[in-house]
Parts: C-alpha cells; structure tokens; sequence
C-alpha cells in the first residue's frame, strides 16, 4: 500500500455503450484483453503508477457505464478529473455520432482545462470501420483534443493513449498552464501524507448540478 | 447410443406399403429423379394413386417435407449405384421399377433418420440447458419435508384459483426453496400476490400477447444486442454467440422494452431477465419479468431519469447510518458512497456479481416480499462485513474488497445473510428517508447561490417533474377510485346478501320451530298411542 508517486491525476473514461471502455481500462491495467466481461453499470475504476518524463505519476482511472440514462449517475464522478478518455466505435457512426454531447459534459461537468484524448477503439476491425481516421481527426483538431485510434483487443496505441494525457498534463503543470494546487483540479502532490483525492459524496442529497462554473 | 436408438425408431415406424410413387420423389426431394423417372418407358408412376386423400392418409410424410434433398451420410443418385441405372438395359421394365423403389425407400430412411437425429439430439440439447442451467450451488439445502411441502402446494388442484396461507408460504419460502422447483415455486407465489391483490395499485401494463410483440422491432434493438455477449459471460448457456440462451434473451429484453416505452431497455435488467431464463421457458420468464417491474416494484429503478435509483442510493446510506454507524463514518471519511459499489446490486438483483445460489435465494424473497429484499439484502452484507472493511484503509482497497471479495461469500455466510434478510422490517425508514430525499433537494434548490436563468431552469425542471407527478397521482387516484367502486359495489353486494341470508335465517328457524312443535305434537300423540298398545300386541311366541 505504500506507493510512492509524484502525482496522482483523476482520469475518466467516458463515450457510449459497447465502445470498449472497460476493456481499454483493463487492457492499461492487467495488459490483457478481458474476455468474458460484464456491461459496466454505475461506474468502476482501476488505477496504475506509470513513469512519465522522468515523474512517477499514478493514474486513478474512473470507468463509467455507457448508456444514456447512466449519465445521471455518473456525472457526479466527473467532478475534479485533470484527464479524460473520450472513447468512440470506428465500426459504429452512432458512438461517433455522440462524442460532442460527450464532450461538452466533460468540460462542464469536471474542468474547462480538461485534458482529453480522442480515442477510436476496436482498430482491429478495420474491415467493418464506419468512421475514417481523416474525419475523427478533423473532429479531433476542431475540439482541441488529441487523438489516436486503439485496439483494446491487440493493445495498440492503449499504452499510448494514457501516456500521452498522463504527458500532457505534466507539460502543462510545467509550463504553469494548470495549477495542481487548485481544488478540483485532478491533480494531487504524490506525498504520503496528502488525502485522498477528492471524489464526490454521491450518497449526499445532491443530485449531481453543474457546478456553475 | 443415438445410432441406437435411431434404429429402434426405424423399426418400430413402418412404412406405407404402396406409397405414391410422385409424393415419394417429392418427399425425398428428388424432383430430377422424378422426372428421370418418369421420363422413362415402363417407369410411370402407379397410376391413380396419388390422390389427395391417400396423401394424406401416409402417415408421418408430411414432416418430412422441409429436410435437405440429400443425406450426406451417403452419396446417391448421379454418382451413387443409380447412375448407370438408364445403361442398364438388359433388367426388364420391372426389376428396374423395383430398384428405384427400393431407392427412394432408402433415401426416405435415411432422411428419416437424420430427422429422428436431430430430434435427438434437440431433446438432447434440451436436457444439456436445463442441466446447464440450473448447475448451480444451492444456498439453504431444501429439506425433503420443505419439498415435499412445497410439491403439495404445487401440485394442489386449480391452485391458481385457492388463496394460500401466507404464512405457510413464507415459513416455506424462509426452510427453502427446491432449486428444480424454483420456477414453478416463482410462478405459483406470483399467482399467490395477483389472487391477494385483485386490484392492483400499481400501473399496469398493457396486455399484449409476447407472440405479438416478438413480431414488432424495437428501436432499443442495438443497445440490447450488445449486452447479450455482456450478461453471465461465463454461464454455459449464455456464453455461446447467439445460442439458445442469448436468443431467448433477446426476446425477453426485446419484447419488453416494446410493451413498457418508458423503460425500454436499461443496463442490468438482461441480468434480471437472464436469472428467470435459468428457471423456466421464455414466454414464464417474461411474464414473470413484467410481474417483477410493474407488481414487486422493481421497475421505477430503471427509467430513464434514474431519480429513483439515486433515492435509493440515499435510502441505502441512512440505513447504513442507522444500523452501523461506524462503517458509514468508515465509508465516509474516504467518500465512498452507495452508488459506488450498490448501483449494480439495486439494477441486477446482486445477479452481475454474486453466485448464482445466492441469487436465486434473493429472488426466492423478492417474489414474497418485493423490491424492499434488495435493501435488506445489502444492508446485512455490508453488517456482515463491517469489521473487513474497517480494516481497509483507502478509497481503492475498500472498494474493490465491496466489489471482489465481498461477493465471494461462503456458504454459511449467505445463509446468515438470508435468515437476516427474514426478520428484517425497513419499510417505515425507507419511506421516511424518501421524504427526507426530497425535501433536501428543495432545501438545495432554495439556498444555491445560482443565477436567475439557472434558479428559472431549475424551477422549469422541477414544474415540469412536478406536473408529471401530478399526472401519476392522477392516475393512481383514478385507479384508486376505480378500485373504491368496486369495493363499494362488492359491499352492496355482499349486505344484499347478508339480509337474504339473514331472512333466509328467520324463515328457516320459524320453520325449524315449526317442525319442533310438529315433533313435540307427535311424540305427545306417539306417547297416547303407546300407553294401550302393549295389550294390543302381545309378544309373539318363539320357535315352532
């Protein structure tokens, strides 16, 4: 139990059902492909310490169940995450179709300065793709996100993937862009003696508002 | 063994002597070797045979109708020994008319025998699901008393009709439920609630046939294809892509989401469905479903707005508070809350995650006793867990001991749970804290520092969640007032018929004093006879 890491970032991974958002997680944490799994419903998460530029960072990763009306329920863990995976189908438009809705939660709901890294899943289905590269990327460029395309059964790019926002935090925590001493910004200093992270009461009477922000 | 048993079905099916010579060709699916056949001199059919009421007099035929044209056991026609047939001119007209009979009857048998193979191996299948199926750890062992109990009460004559004593149902349900039993046991207590309650409060359902709406599409289709590879991954029956566990699945689901628009489909009801699939046929556990969402409560969890599944999420928390303070403040410090770990328990009945067994004792209560089960159910596990979760001492270990470990209980463990689970009476915190729900949300709504267009948006939401309240209660009043008639008119009736009954009374004890005075007249009269009488008839003399 006694990790030692320099930062600890809230990641979420987030898009519609049957996208592979569970199996992207676990491919990241077990490095394997999870046969035989559940549909996610209300939200899991799973965490890895990774070494990125020379910091050890641990990646608190927030999975979340991908049907519509879930959202309700798991809004109300969006709140404070530095980075997001926002994940779509290349073999399914309407998971494509979907991402700015997705998107907008995302930046509303956990944080303007949100990291997110586009990521079209199940690449190894390239012969039943619906969604080309161009325009995911076109996408991509439009809304300021990074972007990869993944296979969360092969493991391609999933290593990268996280890396890469895991990176780009970093960068901007560098370059004084984002502030982990801010509350609610996802990013917490790796000492022992530091709380947990914060995450919402979700028992509380509260039913998830936007913060008003 | 099925080679076997094929040709004991051979031996026992005889074949029509004479059949037609066309239908045999056709039955046989050998429409070239028809027409060969009957292109060639000396080779016509028997004439006059094939008549329709003959055809229909062959028994067995028709069934045979629908099969391949041609056994792969076995190569005939072209290249098989009826090839060269035509050549063979040296056999008279007859030999050859035998031969090709003789053909055609092998071709039949054959198809025949695959036909009777696939029954086999069907009812095979069947058997392998039904073993498949209930293959699981049985949590409360059921006495062969308790069985036999229960077998009675099944077996009871137009027992749909009868009223049973509850109380006799819930000690049977609390000694166990016979897992081979369990449907029918599911079915017979689902009767039990309709006969108790012949005017329900609840919203009903329309009454479309299933037959009806697998016929119809759902708009829902997608979301529930995809889950069908996602629900009990590693259950035999379920596992196999587009098996007869996904596919009946997909009916259940499908069928649903088409007769309840509201709900349609959610996440976690394939499991619901799937542990009634286990138990009976497809068009039971349907029914049995729609009876779980619209009669036990379990449906408002699943719509849409997901208002009520937060609620419980609320409800589950304060119970905590309640029962064990020092596991909520545990939970608490580390900001754990319900939601984290119980949405899964609330929307799969414990089904994504415990063993089956225990599952199905779960199931066994909510049939009795209805969605509060689910409550209590986590509520003694988390008891019954307190002192391992007090020993984790962060967010990650703490929740992935709920969600790993915990599930994993042993035997005695899930006994204890069940037992519990029986004594346990919540319902007037549950209410209370639904209450307390709302009125701190309006506490919430009243005191944020928002802005004006965000306070109006609130207020819209809250109008128009309100109206649709209203509408409910409407609904319910309408129902309750439908219900309050025929309640009246059952009490009319029932006092009509109480004073006929008391008249009939009267007349009938005016009648019964009467024939007293009657009795008493005569036994006065029988009493003036008999005083003379004996010197009237001496005692006769015995013997001769």
């Amino acid at each position: 139990m006694a990790e030692t890491y320099d930062f600890l970032f809230k990641f979420l991974v987030i898009g519609s059902a049957g996208t592979g958002k569970s199996c992207l997680l676990h491919q990241f944490i077990e490095n394997k492909f999870k046969q035989d799994s559940n549909h996610t419903i209300g939200v899991e998460f799973g965490s890895r310490v990774v070494n990125v530029g020379g910091k050890t960072v641990k990646l608190q990763i927030w999975d979340t169940a991908g049907q519509e009306r879930f959202r309700s329920v798991t809004r109300s863990y969006y709140r404070g995450a530095a980075g997001a995976l926002l994940v779509y189908d290349i073999t399914s438009r309407e998971t494509y179709n979907s991402l700015a809705a997705w998107l907008t939660d995302a930046r509303t709901l956990a944080s303007p300065n949100i990291v997110v890294i586009l990521c079209g899943n199940k690449k190894d289905l390239d012969p039943e793709r619906e969604v080309t590269f161009l325009e995911a990327s076109r996408f991509a460029q439009e809304n300021e996100l990074m972007f990869l395309e993944t296979s969360a059964l092969t493991g391609e790019n999933v290593e990268e993937a996280f890396l890469k926002c895991a990176r780009t935090i970093l960068n901007k925590i560098d370059s004084g862009e984002l502030d982990p001493e801010r509350m609610g910004s996802g990013i917490q200093y790796g000492d022992a003696s530091l709380r947990q992270l914060r995450q919402p009461r979700s028992a509380q009477a509260v039913a998830p508002q936007p913060c008003g922000c | 063994m099925k080679g076997g048993a094929v040709e004991q079905c051979l031996a026992c099916t005889a074949l029509p002597p004479e059949p037609s010579w066309e239908l045999l060709c056709q039955v046989a699916g050998l429409d070239s070797l028809a027409a060969r056949v009957t292109g060639w001199p000396g080779l016509a059919p028997p004439a006059a045979e094939g008549s329709s009421s003959q055809v229909l007099a062959v028994p067995d035929y028709s069934e045979l109708g629908e099969l391949p044209p041609r056994s792969p056991l076995e190569p005939v026609c072209e290249d098989g020994p009826f090839g060269p047939v035509p050549e063979e001119k040296k056999r008279t007209s007859r030999e050859l008319r035998e031969l090709w009979q003789k053909a055609i009857l092998q071709q039949i048998l054959l198809l025949r025998m695959e036909k009777e193979n696939q029954k086999l191996q069907a009812s095979e299948n069947d058997l392998l699901n039904k073993r498949l199926k209930l293959d699981y750890e049985e949590i409360t062992p059921c006495l062969k008393e308790v069985t036999t109990v229960w077998e009675k009460m099944l077996a009871t004559p137009g027992r749909s009709k009868i009223k049973f004593d509850m109380e006799k149902m819930h000690s049977a349900v609390g000694q166990g439920v016979p897992r081979h039993h369990r449907g029918e046991i599911w079915k017979f207590l689902a009767e039990q609630h309709h006969l108790k309650h012949q005017f329900p409060s609840k919203q009903q359902p329309k009454d479309t046939p299933y037959k009806e709406l697998l016929k119809q599409l759902t708009s829902q289709q997608h979301a529930i294809l995809i889950d069908l590879g996602r629900t009990f991954p590693t259950h035999p029956y379920f596992s196999a892509q587009l098996g007869a566990g996904q596919l009946s699945l997909y009916n259940i689901l499908k069928a649903y989401s088409l007769l309840d628009q509201e709900v349609g489909y959610c996440q976690g009801l394939s499991f619901v469905a799937g542990i009634l699939l286990l138990h009976m046929g497809e068009e039971e556990a349907f029914n049995m479903l729609k009876f779980l969402m619209f009669d036990m409560g379990l449906r408002k969890q699943y719509r849409p707005d997901m208002i009520i599944l937060q609620i419980q999420m609320y409800q589950l928390s304060r119970l905590l508070h309640d029962y064990h303070r020092d596991l909520y403040n545990h939970l608490e410090e580390h900001e754990i809350g319900p939601s984290l770990y119980a949405a899964p328990w609330f929307l799969t009945v414990f089904a994504s995650q415990f063993p089956l067994g225990f599952v199905a004792r779960v199931f066994d209560m909510i049939f009795l006793q209805g969605s509060e089960v689910i409550f209590k159910v986590a509520l003694s596990l988390l008891g019954s867990h307190k002192p391992l979760i007090l020993q984790h001492e962060n967010l990650e270990t703490i929740v992935d001991f709920i969600k790993s470990t915990l599930p994993n209980l042993g035997l005695v463990q899930m006994e204890k749970t069940i037992s519990q689970v029986f004594e346990m009476d919540i319902s007037k915190q549950l209410q209370a804290y639904e209450v307390e729900y709302h009125v701190l949300q309006e506490e919430l709504i009243d005191s944020s520092p928002l802005s004006d267009n965000q306070r109006m948006d609130k207020l819209e939401k809250t109008n128009s969640s309100l109206r649709k309240q209203n509408l409910d209660l409407l609904e319910q009043l309408q129902v309750a007032n439908g219900r309050i008639q025929s309640l009246e008119a059952t009490i009319e009736r029932l006092l009509t018929s109480e004073s006929k009954l008391k008249q009939a009374t009267l007349a009938l004890e005016l009648e019964r004093s009467a024939l007293l005075q009657t009795v008493a007249q005569l036994q006065g009269q029988m009493a003036e006879l008999s005083g003379p009488e004996p010197e009237h008839a001496p005692p006769e003399p015995v013997g001769d």
